[in-house]
C-alpha cells in the first residue's frame, strides 16, 4: 500500500478498465470515513414523548382488549348491537316478500295477545275460549268480525255447535286500524280459514260504524248484523298491497 | 469529535476493492429492481384506470383489478423492493464489515433465479392461479422456492457480519441483521399457516395481515433505515447525533412490531384482543419513528440545506419523513373512533403506499444514487434529471398517498351512511381512482428518469468525474467534500 | 453492542413474543373451534347445530380467489362499535327474523381461507345469498356487470362462460344469444362459473350460533 494519496488528476477511472485497483475512483477518494455514532443522552423531552406515546397506547389495549378471550371477537364489554338510529323518512326495505306475507307476520304478531285465551293454535279451550279455526264468526263477512271487535262480547255465544259463555274483552281502544285489519287477516287465513283480507280502509269503516259503542255485544245483536256482509274497501293485490294493476313504490 | 473526516489511505483503497467485487451482483439487483420497479407503476396506472374505465377493459378479459392490483403489489415488493433490498444491504454490510466480496457469481445468479420466480408468480396470478392473499398472491407451490433462493442471497450478507474486522457494529449492521432474520421467519411462518388444509380460517387471514406489517416495518423499513442511517452521517461529515437514541430506535422497533397488522381486520371475526393488541403496538411504533427522525435532524443539524444538493441525502431524507407520515396515518387507521370509516377504503392501500413508496424506495434510491458511482467508476450523467425524478415521484406518492386518503374518506362516509345507495360510494370514489392513476402515471415517468440513468450507468457511460458528485443544484463556494478535494479546488 | 450472542438472543426473543403470542398460540386454539360445533351428536351436553348448507366451499371459493374478488368485495360485518355495516339493508343477513349480526369465526367453518377482503369497491357479501337468491341474475351481472348495475365498476368476466351452438331450445341460463353464419349461438355458463355462483347463492352468514360454541 503507498503512503501517499495518488495525485487525483492521475486516477480517474477510465472507460477503459484497468485490472489493477490501486487507481482509485474520485467518488471513493472524496468519500469521508465511515459513519460513527456519538453519544449525544437521550433528552427529557423524547423521555416524556415517548412516556405519552406508552400511556395513548396503553389506554387504547385497555379500552379495547375484549377481556384477551380468545372466545371473545367483541372488542367492548357486555358488547349489546346499539340500534339503527331512527331517520325520518327512511322506510327499510327489508325484503321483497309478497305484502300479504309481511301483512300476515304482523298480524302474526298482534295475535300474540289474542293467544292468551283462543291459544297460538286458534282452539281456544274447550268450556271457557271460542276457537277461531273454522269458525263461523270468523271465516264468513267481516262486517260482523269488524263490529265485534270494538267493544268486544258478553254473554253466551255458540261457536261451531258448542256453547260459551264469557266475555271478550274490546279490542277497539288497544289496537290501531293497522293493527286490526293485519291480525283480523291473520285469523281469517290461518287454520284452514280461506278468508278474504282486511285492509286498514275496512277497519276504518268499521271503526267509524262501530268504534263509539261502549256496551259489549250480545249473541242476538251480532246475529243481527248479516253473516256475510263485507266492509266495504277496496281490493288489493296480495303481492303489492295496493290496487290491483299499481306498480309497486321504487320499480 | 475531530472535524477530519479524510479516511486513512488503507481505508480507501481497501473501499475501492470492495465496491468492485460487488459491481456485478449489485449492478444486476439494481437493474432487475428498476425495470420490475417500471413494470409495476405501469400495473399501477392500468390498475387504477381499470376501475375507472371497466368497459374499456372488457376487451381485455386477463387485465381486470383483481388481477391487475395483486401483480402491480407483488412485483412492487417482490420485483423492485426486495431487490433493491438485496443489493443496498449487500453493499452496506460490506463497506462497514470492510469486507470483500467473495464470490459474485453466485449472487448473480440467485437474482436471476429471484427474478424467474417473481416472473412465474406474477403470470400465475395472470392465469388464474392466484390466491386473493394480499401480499402473498403467487400460486402456493412458489413460495418454498423464494424462501430458499432468498436464503442463498442472504446468506453473503450473514457471512460478512460474521467475519466483520470491526467487533462494534454500527447500527446499520443491525438493522440489516434483523431484517434478514426477520423475513425468512415471516414468509415461512405465513406461508406455512396459510397453505395448510385445516385451521382456522379466519386466524389465516390475521395471519396474512400480519405478514403484510411486519413486512413494512421489519423486513423493508429496516434495510431503509439502514441505508439512511448510514447516508446522513456519511454526506454530511458528521457523526450521528445520539448513540442511544439510536438503539431506542432500533430495539423499540423490533420489539413492537411483531405485534402489528391484525389492526386491519379490527371489528372484525378474530379474538378481540388481537386486532387491539396490534393497534397498540401500531401506536407505539410512533417511538422509532420519532427517534430515528430526531436522530437524523440532529445529525443534519447546519446542514440540512446540503439536501438540496445531494441526491442522496435528499431520498433518504424524504424517506425519514415518510415513515413518520406513514406510522402517523397508520395509526389513524388501526384506532376505532377515527378509523371505522376508513376500513376498507382506498385509504389503507394509499398508506401502505407511503411507507413502500415515500419510506422505503425513495430512501433506495438515495443510497442506489450514492452507491453506483462507486461500484461503476464513473458520475451519474445528468443532476437535473435526478431533480426530475425526485420530485415526479415525490408529486406521484404525495398525490397518491393524498388522494387515497380523501377518497377514504369520501368513500367511508357514504358506505357509513346506511341510509345510501352502495353505488353512490362507488360513484363518489370514482375521481380519486382517476387521481391515483395520475399519481402512478407520474411515479412511472420519474422511473424513466432513474431507469434511463441507471442503465447508462451500468454501461460506464456516465459522466466523467473531475467535478464532483453530480448535484441537483450547482453547488456553492463552501460544499467541500474532504480537504483532498478542498485542496484541488484551491489549487485550481 | 459487542458482541453477536446477546444481540441475537434479544432479537430472537423479540420476534418470538410475538409470534407465539399472536400467531401460534390463538391458531392453535382456535382450529378447535371447527371440531366442537358439528359432531357433537353424542355429548348432550352440546348444541347439535350444524352450519348450514355452504356449497361449492371449495371450488368456489377457489374461483372467489383466482378472480381476485377478494380485491373489491369484503366478507365481514362489524359490529357497531367498529362501523354502521349492520345497518345497511341487508348486509348482515335476515333482521326481520332477528337473525342479522355481525360476522363470527363460526361463519367461516369449512372454508379454508377467510377472504375477508381489504376493500369495499363492491358491496360486502356475506350475506349475499339472501339478497340475490336467482342464479341467472349472478351470471348476467357476472357476464356484463353494468347491464345490471349501470354505476357498477366491475370487471366483466367473459372466461367464466362459454359459446355453444344452441341445440333446440336457448338454455335456462343462458346470457347472451346471437347469430353469427347462419348459426344461433348462446353464452352459457362453464363449470368454474357454476361453482362460483353456487358459493355465492350460499353466502349466508347470520345463521345462529351454538351457545356451546367456544375454543377450549
Amino acid at each position: 500500500m503507498n503512503e501517499e494519496l495518488p495525485n487525483p488528476e492521475t486516477t480517474h477511472l477510465d472507460y477503459g478498465e484497468r485490472s489493477s485497483v490501486a487507481n482509485i475512483h474520485a467518488a471513493v477518494q472524496r468519500e469521508k470515513r465511515e459513519p460513527l455514532a456519538a453519544f449525544q443522552p437521550v433528552s427529557m423531552l423524547a423521555v416524556i414523548a415517548g412516556g405519552l406515546i406508552l400511556t395513548f397506547g396503553g389506554a387504547y389495549l385497555g379500552a379495547y382488549n375484549g377481556g384477551f378471550d380468545l372466545n371473545d371477537t367483541y372488542a367492548v364489554a357486555n358488547y349489546e348491537p346499539a340500534l339503527r338510529p331512527v331517520i325520518a323518512g327512511f322506510e327499510v326495505a327489508i325484503d321483497n316478500r309478497p305484502w300479504i306475507d309481511k301483512w300476515m307476520a304482523e298480524g302474526k304478531e298482534v295475535y300474540a295477545t289474542c293467544a292468551a285465551c283462543h291459544q297460538p293454535t286458534g282452539n281456544g279451550l274447550v268450556g271457557q275460549f271460542p276457537p277461531l279455526a273454522q269458525s263461523e264468526w270468523v271465516g264468513r263477512g267481516t262486517e260482523r268480525l269488524g263490529a265485534l271487535v270494538f267493544p268486544g262480547i258478553m254473554g253466551s255465544l255458540t261457536v261451531k255447535g258448542q256453547s260459551y259463555n264469557g266475555v271478550m274483552p274490546a279490542q277497539g281502544a288497544l289496537l290501531s286500524d293497522k293493527q286490526l285489519a293485519q291480525v283480523l287477516t291473520y285469523i281469517r287465513r290461518s287454520w284452514g280459514n280461506n278468508g278474504s283480507i282486511v285492509t286498514e280502509e275496512m277497519v276504518k269503516y268499521a271503526r267509524d260504524k262501530y268504534g263509539s259503542r261502549v256496551q259489549p255485544w250480545s249473541e242476538a245483536e251480532l246475529l243481527a248484523i248479516p253473516a256475510d256482509a263485507m266492509l266495504p274497501g277496496a281490493e288489493v293485490d296480495p303481492l303489492t298491497g295496493l290496487a290491483p294493476g299499481t306498480a309497486p313504490a321504487g320499480s | 469529535m475531530s472535524t477530519d473526516t479524510t479516511p486513512a489511505v488503507d481505508d480507501v483503497h481497501l473501499r475501492a476493492r470492495i465496491d468492485r467485487s460487488l459491481r456485478y451482483p449489485l449492478l444486476f439487483f439494481f437493474t432487475s429492481a428498476a425495470a420490475w420497479l417500471a413494470a409495476s407503476s405501469l400495473l399501477g396506472f392500468l390498475s387504477a384506470l381499470s376501475l375507472n374505465a371497466p368497459d374499456f377493459f372488457e376487451r381485455f378479459p386477463l387485465l381486470q383489478y383483481g388481477k391487475l392490483q395483486p401483480i402491480h403489489l407483488n412485483a412492487l415488493i417482490y420485483g423492485w423492493a426486495m431487490q433493491a433490498g438485496f443489493g443496498v444491504s449487500l453493499w452496506l454490510m460490506a463497506r462497514l464489515t470492510r469486507n470483500v466480496l467473495r464470490n459474485p457469481v453466485t449472487l448473480v445468479i440467485m437474482g436471476h433465479l429471484w427474478n424467474l420466480v417473481v416472473a412465474v408468480g406474477l403470470l400465475s396470478i395472470l392465469f388464474g392461479w392466484g390466491t386473493s392473499m394480499p401480499w402473498l398472491d403467487f400460486h402456493a407451490g412458489l413460495w418454498p422456492v423464494l424462501l430458499l433462493v432468498y436464503i442463498g442471497i442472504v446468506i453473503w450478507i450473514i457471512g460478512m457480519f460474521a467475519a466483520r474486522s470491526e467487533r462494534t457494529p454500527f447500527i446499520s449492521q443491525l438493522y440489516i441483521l434483523a431484517s434478514v432474520f426477520w423475513f425468512p421467519w415471516i414468509f415461512l411462518t405465513a406461508n406455512g399457516f396459510i397453505h395448510q388444509d385445516d385451521g382456522s380460517a379466519v386466524m389465516k387471514a390475521g395471519i396474512n395481515a400480519w405478514y403484510i406489517s411486519n413486512m413494512i416495518y421489519m423486513v423493508l423499513g429496516p434495510i431503509a433505515l439502514a441505508a439512511s442511517y448510514y447516508i446522513v452521517p456519511k454526506v454530511t461529515g458528521r457523526p450521528v447525533y445520539s448513540y442511544a437514541l439510536a438503539n431506542i430506535g432500533f430495539w423499540s422497533l423490533v420489539l413492537f412490531s411483531g405485534w402489528t397488522g391484525m389492526n386491519r381486520y379490527m371489528g372484525g371475526p378474530l379474538p378481540a384482543w388481537l386486532p387491539t393488541v396490534g393497534s397498540t403496538a401500531t401506536i407505539f411504533l410512533a417511538i422509532p419513528a420519532l427517534a430515528v427522525l430526531y436522530n437524523q435532524v440532529k445529525t443534519m443539524e447546519g446542514k440540512l440545506a446540503w439536501a438540496n444538493y445531494s441526491p442522496a441525502l435528499r431520498f433518504a431524507f424524504f424517506g425519514t419523513i415518510s415513515l413518520v407520515v406513514g406510522v402517523a396515518l397508520n395509526i389513524i387507521l388501526a384506532i376505532f373512533p377515527l378509523g371505522k370509516t376508513l376500513q376498507f377504503t382506498q385509504a389503507q392501500g394509499g398508506v401502505d403506499l407511503v411507507s413502500v413508496y415515500g419510506f422505503f424506495t425513495m430512501t433506495m434510491f438515495g443510497a442506489i444514487y450514492f452507491i453506483v458511482p462507486r461500484i461503476v467508476g464513473c458520475e451519474w450523467p445528468n443532476g437535473q434529471m435526478i431533480r426530475f425524478h425526485f420530485w415526479f415521484s415525490a408529486y406521484g406518492v404525495g398525490a397518491i398517498a393524498a388522494f387515497m386518503i380523501f377518497a377514504g374518506m369520501a368513500q367511508g362516509h357514504v358506505i357509513g351512511n346506511y341510509t345510501e345507495e352502495f353505488t353512490t360510494a362507488v360513484e363518489r370514489g370514482k375521481p380519486y381512482l382517476a387521481a391515483l392513476a395520475i399519481g402512478w402515471f407520474l411515479i412511472g415517468l420519474s422511473n424513466v428518469s432513474f431507469v434511463a440513468q441507471l442503465g447508462l450507468m451500468a454501461i460506464r457511460r456516465g459522466r466523467r468525474d473531475e467535478e464532483g458528485p453530480t448535484l441537483m443544484h450547482k453547488k456553492p463556494e463552501d460544499y467541500f467534500t474532504n480537504e483532498l478535494v478542498a485542496e484541488k479546488a484551491a489549487k485550481a | 453492542m459487542n458482541s453477536l450472542k446477546p444481540f441475537l438472543i434479544l432479537l430472537a426473543l423479540a420476534f418470538a413474543l410475538p409470534w407465539v403470542g399472536l400467531i401460534v398460540y390463538p391458531s392453535a386454539k382456535m382450529k378447535s373451534i371447527v371440531t366442537e360445533v358439528a359432531y357433537a351428536k353424542e355429548d348432550e351436553s352440546k348444541d347439535t347445530v350444524f352450519p348450514i348448507g355452504r356449497s361449492f366451499l371449495a371450488s368456489g371459493a377457489k374461483v372467489y380467489a383466482s378472480n381476485g374478488c377478494a380485491y373489491c368485495h369484503t366478507q365481514m360485518i362489524r359490529p357497531t362499535y367498529a362501523g354502521t355495516d349492520r345497518w345497511r339493508t341487508g348486509w348482515s343477513g335476515r333482521e326481520e327474523d332477528g337473525l342479522a349480526r355481525e360476522t363470527l369465526p363460526f361463519d367461516f367453518i369449512g372454508e379454508r381461507y377467510a377472504y375477508l377482503g381489504i376493500q369495499r369497491n363492491g358491496p360486502d357479501l356475506s350475506n349475499v345469498g339472501h339478497r340475490i337468491t336467482d342464479a341467472k341474475w349472478h351470471y348476467q351481472h357476472l357476464y356484463k356487470p353494468r347491464e345490471i348495475v349501470p354505476a357498477s365498476i366491475m370487471p366483466s368476466f367473459p372466461g367464466l362462460f362459454q359459446t355453444q351452438p344452441v341445440v333446440g331450445q336457448v338454455s335456462d341460463m343462458a346470457v347472451d344469444v346471437f347469430d353469427r353464419d347462419g348459426i344461433r349461438y348462446e353464452v352459457v355458463p362453464s363449470g368454474e362459473a357454476k361453482s362460483l355462483v353456487g358459493y355465492l347463492l350460499t353466502m349466508k352468514k347470520d345463521q345462529k350460533v351454538p351457545n356451546s360454541i367456544a375454543v377450549k
